[in-house]
């Protein structure tokens, strides 16, 4: 019902422990590069993002294919050398859309997390740093967006306006936020009694540099490790309105929207819906993957 | 307890007085009206404003507004624009529906979860642990409704294992009604309960690895107690603990994912009753239905909050 | 999946037509059960999956078709359409006179009929069913059907507790007055099923009454249960006075399958006997050896509407250049499998007022360049046609999430841009859709009607229907056509020919006009397991006119 990702263990309820010796990122760093898995996931992450970014160029020179190039002679082709992965139900090529439509999903899953973080991060570290009505406050306004029945509004905001890109984003946005402003939250309380926060107070610094400097800094792997679960969530969440047919609306392709079309051709043309859904699958996949890596290197005591 | 429980209550009708604001206000922006649907070529256009007076359109937004939220005071959720039948009966004919299926997924998901990621605990590092760890991450990341559409291409279309829809047999039921509706439960409830069951087994292996390590756990196997017992006396309370705190969190998202698991199933829950109203713009169901579902999702909350006192004592409530 | 197709189903007028006539009218006794082999059986259900649930089994008050399909096996109407025809027939009414001034009609009804739960029917349910209409309270849209009628105006205005035009003469005999002779009164208003003035006279609110959900109807099956969101079921009524022993089905079950997948899964499976088929899965099920597939013409069509008051597209030679540059034969070869039938105008080829002489708009982009060079266009620097530097450029709005309607967007967008006329897409939700052609804030629009069973087509047509009030959306106004709507409703005798010359006479002029590009009419579609013996759907009768002649073959 919540827009939120789900929680995930580890990452909702463990603490990041300071580091001793080398620093943290040094520390992370070494324990990354001996994870394959997690580094296979940055890879393929990586490809997926260079291919959508680089999207026109490959679409024009590369496959010689157009996202929109509606061929009523040539409609649902599987797979083959000239439409590599098949067309649709208007003869358009499947692979050049995916590419499209890997932009617009990943441009959603990214900035609608950046949003969240943004608003999360400082609800979340000003409740925590203020305390006493402050965090009352706030903890009572996170409560109550989290009430929101989050998809129900996403659903009629989609069903009733049909957002565009931009729109869908900032509902996205704005909807997401409280996971990851109780986390901050909870983390924040643990840091400000630490030494070096009441140092930094006993000298005089102010609340801004106390938090910007001494604080969020040691936010930042919370925020890092929960980002990747963030952004899949946001782009399950997508797909899934897209696919209803209230998120993204076509001729813009995202790959939930070519799923809701796609799913009345099945047993003529499979490729339409395995290619799509497999592509968000291997997208959310390498998030959750990367995410559960970047944790295990920051907190190694999990590391088995 | 009494007292947290009736106060996290009243802290409630702010919360909910301003969904309903929202919602009423997303939904009267929205272009269009329930008499736009009504068309007939017999008709003409008298008809049609007759029919907007007679729902009360024609009088000013807030006056309208004002309105539903003196009846809801009162208890009455006023009467749907299409069927005219109360508001809260026909939500009542549809949410057993999916409270069903969201109780056989939970079910399912703390069946299955905690089992794997005790599995997995034990078995750390081995190739049973390799593969829970990667089946969470790989059912956790797939997407719902896809999964939902998979499993009915594959095993109601191709191999006509489960019905690919529906709640009854309607014709030729060779299964009593109860195991009948769990067949058809079947799918839908497993799709619904994949990413609990995630959640579960990694919160559970983690969960039995950190208890598994402590001091008192190592004690007790050093004092010779059976394996066994050692696990199930000392380190599942523990576990518990973090299940029952998500488990809260988890109830409001299966009742989301149930919106949807619903139309892929066509299993007659809220979710299409919701969106249906919401494309006939029938205001006083949408407004009904978003008021239940936040109620359900406090709720949810707040239940989990008391479970979590008493799988833990040491939790007061003030 | 999902939603979309559900709503495609609900919300496009096309579906919306072809769901009506799915739903059809009531059945009749004569049906050619002769020519089926074997000998008709009693027993067996026939199961219907359709999108939609019913919203309210009350004949008088429901808008929506999957409750009219429910309601016309619950309830029988006084005359009933022809269903090869599309004429009046006799049907709870024996036959019926009408006076030489065409003003007052008088129905014989029959005196064998009985309500489900046994009482009698009498004309005094006839006059009760159509007060019920015309009370101020009822919420129902149908009123005007009956305005004509002798008092009605007042009634329909709280001014009077009766209609002075509806007379009880006996138990039996019924006579309705018109104020002025109008035409398509019998089809307009007498075929909709009658209700029961014994359990509904009392009632409180008519518009809440627990019958609503319970109907009790004269019609050949009776009602039973109504699982909300899965599925209704009806069961023979024995005592039916349309043959006796009543239907040979045991059962008729509506069930509820949200989406067209599965509806065509669930075909394939056996689970449901009856369903709409969309183009896209015909190949599939027509390769079942256990379905048939039938076909039959509907009166809903697919148009592209020009906005009439905004320039250039008030100019004819500009239509007409948007009409001629799409190749509307080639989005039915391709796109709509040759399931669909060209036409000229708002008339299609199924109804008895259909002009065969009309050409439509062939295909022919040089011409449509012309035309717009006529017209004062001429090409710009980035290959787009352009007027006082004004470059020819609409918006198209499209109902989000019917395939047909994308399709056929998409298609025409590109060839428009064949011609340099520059087209945006903007697809809208259904509802808000609406809205928007009532406030008339649109270029270029892809949308559906559907005649109704009489041609009058004043509603879409007359420039007094003129939106926000009425459906003339595109602010179609033409003094001549004004004039041979209402001729053609009033003619002596409501003689056929004459009124099939009017409106003969009042196609060429639309075509003339192009204010559509009238594109194509869909053939419905539908899949009945073989095993079911008897189906014969027509355009006026739908599937399920004589459905009380099926029977499985065992």
């Amino acid at each position: 019902m919540t827009a939120e990702p789900m929680p995930q263990a580890g990452v909702e309820i463990r603490p990041l422990r300071p580091s001793t010796g080398l620093s943290l990122t040094q520390l992370a760093l070494r324990r990354l590069r001996q994870d394959r898995l997690t580094l296979l996931a940055m890879t393929v992450l990586a490809s997926l993002g260079l291919l959508a970014l680089l999207a026109p160029v490959i679409t024009e020179h590369v496959i010689r294919q157009s996202p929109e190039r509606v061929d009523l002679l040539k409609t649902f082709s599987p797979p083959n050398a000239e439409n590599i992965l098949g067309t649709d139900e208007n003869g358009r090529d499947q692979l050049a859309r995916l590419l499209y439509g890997a932009r617009v999903s990943l441009a959603i899953g990214f900035a609608a997390a950046l949003i969240n973080m943004t608003i999360g991060v400082t609800i979340g570290a000003v409740a925590a740093y203020y305390g006493r009505t402050v965090d009352d406050a706030i903890t009572w306004f996170i409560n109550t967006v989290r009430s929101i029945p989050g998809l129900f509004l996403l659903i009629l905001v989609g069903a009733l306006f049909r957002p565009s890109v931009e729109v869908l984003i900032l509902v996205l946005g704005l909807l997401s936020w409280p996971g990851i402003g109780r986390l901050v939250r909870g983390q924040v309380l643990s840091i400000k009694e630490r030494e070096f926060v009441v140092a930094a107070r006993t000298v005089g610094a102010g609340d801004i540099r106390i938090i910007f400097f001494h604080i969020l800094p040691n936010v930042i792997p919370l925020v890092i490790t929960y980002a990747g679960i963030d952004i899949g969530g946001i782009i399950l969440v997508e797909s899934t309105i897209s696919y209803l047919g209230l998120g993204v609306q076509p001729p813009t392709p995202s790959w939930g929207n070519m799923l809701s079309g796609s799913t009345r051709y099945f047993t003529q043309a499979p490729w339409l819906i395995i290619a799509p859904g497999a592509l968000i699958w291997v997208t959310v996949l390498c998030l959750y993957l990367i995410a559960d890596g970047l944790r295990d290197a920051l907190d190694p005591r999990l590391k088995t | 307890m009494t007292k947290f429980v009736l106060r996290r209550l009243l802290q409630a009708i702010p919360t909910l007085l301003g969904i309903s604001i929202v919602i009423f206000v997303v939904i009267r922006l929205a272009p269009g009206d329930p008499v736009n649907l009504f068309f007939d070529p017999t008709i003409k256009g008298e008809d049609l404003e007759r029919m907007r007076r007679q729902l009360g359109l024609d009088r000013p937004l807030y006056v309208q507004y004002v309105d539903w939220v003196t009846s809801l005071l009162r208890g009455d959720f006023g009467r749907s624009f299409v069927t005219h039948e109360p508001v809260l009966k026909r939500i009542a004919e549809r949410l057993p529906n999916t409270i069903q299926l969201s109780l056989v997924a939970v079910v399912i998901s703390l069946l299955v979860g905690p089992t794997l990621g005790i599995l997995a605990a034990t078995h750390r590092g081995g190739p049973i642990d390799q593969l829970v760890r990667v089946m969470a991450v790989a059912v956790d990341a797939v997407p719902n409704f896809w999964l939902g559409l998979m499993l009915i291409l594959i095993l109601a279309v191709q191999f006509r294992l489960f019905p690919s829809g529906g709640m009854y047999t309607l014709r030729g039921a060779f299964m009593p009604p109860l195991l009948d509706r769990l067949w058809h439960l079947a799918l839908p409830a497993l799709v619904l309960a994949a990413g609990p069951i995630a959640l579960y087994s990694r919160l559970m292996r983690t969960e039995m690895l950190e208890v598994l390590s402590q001091d008192y756990i190592r004690t007790a196997q050093s004092k010779g107690l059976a394996e066994r017992a050692v696990l199930y006396g000392h380190a599942l309370r523990n576990a518990v603990l973090p299940i029952v705190t998500v488990l809260g969190g988890t109830l409001p998202f299966l009742f989301g994912g149930a919106v949807v698991t619903e139309s892929v199933f066509s299993w007659p829950g809220m979710g299409r009753l919701f969106v249906d109203a919401a494309y006939s713009r029938d205001y006083p169901m949408v407004l009904g239905i978003s008021i239940i579902a936040s109620v359900l999702v406090v709720v949810g909350q707040l239940l989990s909050d008391i479970l979590y006192g008493v799988v833990d004592p040491r939790i007061r409530y003030s | 999946m999902g939603w979309l197709t559900r709503r495609e189903f609900l919300s496009g007028i096309a579906g919306l037509a072809t769901a009506g006539v799915l739903g059809g009218c009531a059945g009749g006794p004569e049906g050619a059960v002769g020519q089926f082999p074997g000998k008709p059986t009693y027993g067996g259900t026939v199961i219907f999956g359709s999108p939609a649930d019913a919203e309210i089994l009350n004949p008088i008050l429901h808008n929506d078709t999957a409750s009219a399909n429910v309601t016309d096996r619950v309830f029988d109407p006084v005359l009933r359409v022809d269903p090869f025809t599309g004429q009046p027939m006799p049907w709870l009414a024996e036959r019926w006179t009408v006076s030489p001034d065409g003003l007052s009609y008088t129905f014989y009804l029959r005196k064998d009929v009985r309500w489900h739960d046994g009482e009698p029917f009498t004309a005094h349910d006839v006059k009760f069913t159509i007060e019920a209409i015309l009370d101020p309270r009822t919420r129902t849209v149908r009123k005007s059907n009956y305005d004509m009628i002798v008092g009605a105006k007042a009634r329909i205005e709280g001014r009077a507790p009766e209609t002075e035009g509806i007379r009880v003469i006996d138990d039996y005999t019924l006579e309705i007055t018109l104020q002025e002779p109008f035409c398509p009164f019998l089809i307009h208003g007498m075929v909709r099923g009658v209700i029961p003035k014994h359990l509904l006279e009392k009632s409180e609110d008519l518009n809440r009454d627990e019958f609503n959900r319970r109907p009790v109807g004269t019609g050949p099956f009776k009602f039973k249960e109504w699982v909300k969101g899965d599925h209704i079921t009806l069961v023979r009524n024995e005592d039916w006075w349309g043959r006796p022993g009543g239907p040979y089905l045991d059962q008729y079950i509506r069930k509820v399958v949200p989406d067209s997948t599965v509806v065509t899964a669930q075909l394939k499976a056996g689970d449901i006997d009856v369903g709409a088929v969309e183009p896209s899965d015909l190949d599939e099920l027509e390769r079942e050896p256990h379905l048939t597939i039938y076909r039959y013409d509907d009166l809903g069509y697919t148009y592209i509407g020009y906005n009439l008051s905004r320039p250039p597209l008030d100019d004819r030679r500009v239509r007409w250049a948007l009409s001629l540059a799409v190749d509307t034969d080639s989005i039915i070869r391709t796109v709509l499998r040759g399931e669909a039938m060209r036409i000229t105008d708002h008339i299609p080829p199924a109804s008895w007022a259909y002009n065969p002489n009309i050409k439509p708009p062939e295909y022919n982009p040089q011409r449509a360049r012309q035309l717009l060079e006529q017209a004062g266009f001429r090409p710009g620097p980035d290959g787009i046609m352009q007027r006082d530097g004004k470059p020819l450029r609409f918006t198209l709005w499209v109902p989000a999430g019917q395939k047909i309607r994308e399709q056929v967007a998409i298609i025409a967008k590109d060839q428009w841009k064949q011609v340099g006329v520059d087209v945006d897409i903007q697809f809208q939700e259904w509802n808000a859709f609406l809205e928007r052609l009532r406030q008339g804030d649109f270029d270029l629009v892809i949308s559906g009607y559907s005649l109704g069973v009489d041609p009058n087509p004043r509603a879409f047509w007359h420039s007094a229907e003129l939106a926000p009030r009425g459906f003339n959306r595109i602010r179609y106004r033409n003094p001549e056509v004004d004039r041979i709507i209402e001729e053609a409703v009033k003619v002596p005798g409501c003689d056929l020919e004459q009124r099939k010359r009017l409106y003969w006479r009042f196609q060429e002029l639309l075509a003339a006009d192009q204010p559509f590009n009238f594109l194509f009419s869909l053939k419905a579609l539908v899949a009945i397991k073989k095993s079911v013996v008897g189906p014969n759907p027509t355009t006026f009768g739908g599937v399920f006119h004589n459905i009380h002649d099926w029977y499985v073959a065992k």
